[in-house]
């Protein structure tokens, strides 16, 4: 399946989602001022990988890293952020062994915390990892 | 004598380019503070939150130009120990009555209460298309700030009025916090 690769705006993040390598990854800044224009096409993408490669490959180990790597988020953003993960979880249901990583810079509670509120509404174990500056 | 030093002032209609412009001068201002990261992200987010919150909901009637200075502020307020922030804009008066049920709701929750409101409000919005924070933004503020959010409703006419709230955001309990870590 081809890989998703968005680039960062100012506003919008990195998307880099790739099954190929089993890594999808969200990094940077989310302010944007479309929230539902920059995150739809994710949403669609990840309806097509459940499609075109949890129903439909043959590969008996499916296995998933989400890594967010966020440097901020705003409140709208947070909903989007959420519904990924929400998808990404439901697909456990069909064999994907999904792990969740969530990034934070050293001293960031913001960041951090809105992470393990993320984590207490996805009810899926997250592994939180310090980026030392 | 007042404590209170205005930092940073809006006054007028805002837009989208208005704030991405006015965040890199807020986040330079605070960078000249030499705040820990946790106190900048802090005061940062809610300033986010509440210039988006003005933005997406301002009501501007053609007849209403009078009013345009009032339309929507924002100020950032440096005060003896903590930072304070006043946001307003005008609202339709027949939107109080809900807003003012939802911001009475937010204030009567400590820390705990909020994070559960934010989880069922949250959970609420799965899937579901919106481009607006569709009232996480509020309890966002409160989450934040740790503190209740001030607000009043000042009467411009039988149609509108100015919606005016006031968040503190205590920097010392802050800086308590990151030298915890």
């Amino acid at each position: 399946m081809k890989p998703l690769i968005i680039p960062p705006t100012e506003f919008a993040p990195k998307f880099y989602f790739n099954p190929n390598e089993n890594i999808f990854e969200i990094s940077g800044f989310s302010r944007p001022e479309d929230v539902a224009a920059t995150y739809m096409p994710v949403i669609n993408y990840l309806k097509d990988y459940e499609l075109n490669y949890i129903d439909n490959t043959e590969i008996s180990e499916k296995s998933l890293t989400l890594s967010l790597k966020m440097k901020y988020f705003n409140s709208s953003s947070s909903k989007y952020l959420l519904d990924i993960i929400i998808f990404l979880i439901s697909l456990t249901k069909k064999g994907l062994n999904l792990k969740i990583e969530w990034y934070y810079d050293k001293g960031d509670d913001t960041i951090k915390e809105a992470g393990e509120d993320i984590n207490d509404i996805a009810e899926f174990p997250f592994t939180f990892i310090e980026v030392k500056n | 004598m007042s404590t209170k030093n205005l930092l940073f002032e809006h006054k007028g209609i805002l837009t989208f380019d208005k704030i991405n412009i006015y965040l890199s001068e807020i986040d330079l201002l605070l960078q000249s503070y030499n705040l820990p990261v946790a106190s900048r992200k802090i005061i940062y987010s809610i300033s986010v939150e509440c210039l988006e919150n003005i933005y997406r909901h301002f009501y501007l009637p053609e007849e209403n130009k009078l009013y345009t200075d009032n339309t929507c502020i924002f100020q950032l307020f440096e005060c003896q120990n903590h930072f304070e922030i006043i946001a307003a804009n005008q609202i339709l008066n027949k939107n109080i009555n809900n807003l003012k049920l939802k911001l009475d709701n937010i204030n009567k929750l400590d820390k705990k209460g909020l994070k559960a409101l934010y989880k069922n409000t949250m959970k609420s919005l799965i899937n579901k298309n919106i481009n607006n924070n569709a009232g996480i933004g509020l309890i966002e503020i409160a989450k934040l700030s740790e503190n209740n959010i001030k607000y009043e409703f000042q009467k411009i006419n039988n149609e509108t009025s100015l919606f005016k709230f006031c968040i503190y955001i205590n920097a010392i309990k802050c800086l308590t916090k990151e030298y915890a870590l």
